[in-house]
């Protein structure tokens, strides 16, 4: 290392940065680039702590025995995908909403991870199955009737156009159904620590091989996130002036390629690391089942609510 | 070397995930020149503290003061105010490769100047004047991923300088460097300081205080300034090093 001396201290670096702040102006103008990717990253792992924290809360439902939540849930899910009752349909979700608000569980967030996909994706798959040209039935409202509709010489459409209450319940009981099974998948995720949820797969005969990865994934990628957030920090502390288009993609190709040359040199170390701790391959989760009342209970709840399912409108849940 | 008044921070206060405290009540005041040396333990929210005072982060709650002008993220979104903060502060960090991000390290020292608008040619004196300081002429060339721990803070400094901050703000220089990287990392501090800049710089070890510091600022665990006075009372004052985790009562009795 070169020892420096005064003398060859450059004369440009002696002259004092005379530069005044000006008064700053309110902009309307929405985030630059790295302002987006530094909330977005804030806001992944704001969400993590506060999922962590769920976690952590002393509810009934994280109390009680991982393994018989697990298999509870389950049960459950299957229930709403079978049973013919609408009212139970309709009473699961209020139980899983109910549930999901003691666990500590925010409202937006039930309704962002159960009810608005259900009815982005499942509400509008089931739109077309209302009307009686999918459905037939005894008809709820007349779109048109008794018009000849032709398009071109070959295709005619039907002559009505209702929308059917079979056609209705029907979607209903879809989006009833894929709402109560998303309620209680989250349920399951929010109120679960994800290394035990990854241990009670593989007992459930999920590979260990695709568990290992999913808890490595899990791991590392906060690791990575963290170290994004650091990355965009420093470009950012270093953006002294206006930034052409062609410097913020060559920059963002740059950390691109600066992350799979990181992830590559991680993945020989995490795996000499595991070596050297004996890892052969084999993955070995470890996990302690011990039951208690409230296990008991909340199996009582779950066999009562089956039973409840399968003395529907129709009969048994297999309708057979 | 104490001046006029280059930070003044008030009650201020900051939140990792809004649930994690990092800083608690922090009124702190920085003058002109002065070599201020922030020591704690590891979480105690130091880097955070100079992440606010460099502007990359914002207080959730007080008042924090830079050359006269409130920091605020709303002041930040001005592009012409913050790129005239970015050119008073430089941030060096402890993770080079964070802002090493240029394809050779000419390239890198040159980033700076350019972007600020100086010429092709001012630049490249910029840069060459740099190297040739540090000497790192035998790497002007290389990709920075290519070099090692030390160099790659050689070059990151240049970078940063390469703009003439006039506060520098280094966070755990000295870390992870050999012992004559670790002397060549003091040496240019304080001649940075000589010119003038103001140094603020965090690190948790007390062997460089002596050299580095003309005031110190101890963090604690509960992420408050629990001291701020001349380092030879900091490292006389034996509470205030174990309060602050910075010996080991066992060792240093």
């Amino acid at each position: 290392m070169q020892q420096m001396t005064q003398e060859k201290f450059p004369q440009w670096l002696q002259v004092k940065n005379e530069l005044l702040l000006p008064e700053y102006k309110r902009t309307w103008l929405s985030n630059d680039y790295l302002e987006k990717m530094l909330n977005k990253i804030n806001n992944a792992l704001a969400t993590d702590s506060d999922s962590f924290n769920t976690v952590c809360n002393r509810a009934i439902l994280q109390q009680v025995e991982p393994h018989t939540k697990f298999i509870g849930l389950l049960v459950l899910i299957l229930s709403a995908a079978l049973t013919k009752n609408m009212l139970y349909l309709v009473g699961l979700n209020l139980v899983t909403f109910g549930f999901a608000l003691q666990s500590g569980i925010r409202c937006s967030i039930f309704f962002l991870r159960v009810w608005l996909p259900t009815i982005m994706f499942v509400g509008i798959t089931v739109l077309p199955g209302i009307i009686n040209w999918v459905t037939p039935g005894e008809a709820m409202c007349i779109v048109y009737s008794g018009i000849n509709c032709n398009i071109g010489s070959t295709i005619s459409l039907p002559t009505d156009l209702t929308i059917t209450r079979q056609g209705v319940q029907a979607a209903f009981f879809v989006i009833f159904r894929s709402a109560a099974s998303l309620g209680l998948v989250t349920l399951l995720i929010k109120t679960t620590r994800w290394s035990i949820l990854t241990k009670i797969l593989v007992k459930f005969g999920l590979p260990a091989t695709i568990v290992a990865v999913l808890d490595l994934t899990y791991r590392y990628i906060f690791l990575f996130m963290i170290l994004l957030l650091e990355y965009l920090m420093g470009r950012k502390s270093r953006l002294v002036g206006a930034e052409s288009q062609s410097a913020k993609i060559a920059w963002i190709g740059e950390t691109i390629a600066s992350f799979f040359r990181l992830a590559r040199e991680y993945s020989q170390e995490i795996d000499q690391a595991m070596q050297s701790r004996g890892y052969n391959g084999e993955y070995y989760p470890v996990s302690n089942i011990k039951l208690r009342l409230i296990d008991t209970c909340f199996g009582l709840v779950v066999i009562l609510l089956c039973y409840y399912a399968a003395g529907g409108n129709n009969g048994w849940i297999f309708s057979i | 070397m104490a001046g006029s008044l280059v930070y003044e921070l008030e009650n201020v206060s900051y939140s990792y995930q809004h649930s994690k405290p990092a800083l608690e009540e922090i009124d702190l005041k920085i003058a002109l020149a002065e070599r201020v040396m922030l020591l704690g333990p590891n979480g105690c929210g130091k880097s955070t503290l100079q992440k606010i005072l460099a502007g990359l982060i914002f207080a959730d709650s007080g008042k924090v003061t830079a050359f006269d002008r409130k920091i605020t993220s709303k002041a930040m979104s001005d592009k012409r105010f913050a790129t005239a903060l970015r050119q008073k502060i430089g941030f060096v960090f402890q993770n080079s490769d964070v802002q090493l991000f240029c394809t050779s390290v000419l390239d890198e020292i040159m980033f700076g100047p350019l972007t600020m608008g100086l010429s092709f040619s001012e630049a490249k004196k910029r840069a060459e004047d740099l190297i040739d300081y540090t000497g790192i002429g035998y790497l002007a060339n290389c990709s920075p991923h290519h070099l090692s721990g030390g160099e790659k803070k050689k070059v990151a400094i240049a970078a940063v300088v390469a703009t003439n901050p006039e506060v520098l703000i280094f966070d755990e220089p000295t870390n992870g460097l050999d012992p004559k990287s670790q002397r060549w990392m003091i040496d240019t501090i304080n001649e940075l300081n000589k010119q003038g800049k103001t140094i603020i710089l965090a690190t948790h070890y007390l062997e460089f205080v002596p050299e580095l510091a003309d005031r110190i600022i101890v963090l604690g665990e509960n992420h408050r300034i629990i001291a701020n006075d001349l380092p030879e009372r900091i490292l006389k004052n034996r509470n205030i090093l174990l309060d602050a985790n910075l010996i080991d009562p066992s060792y240093n009795k």
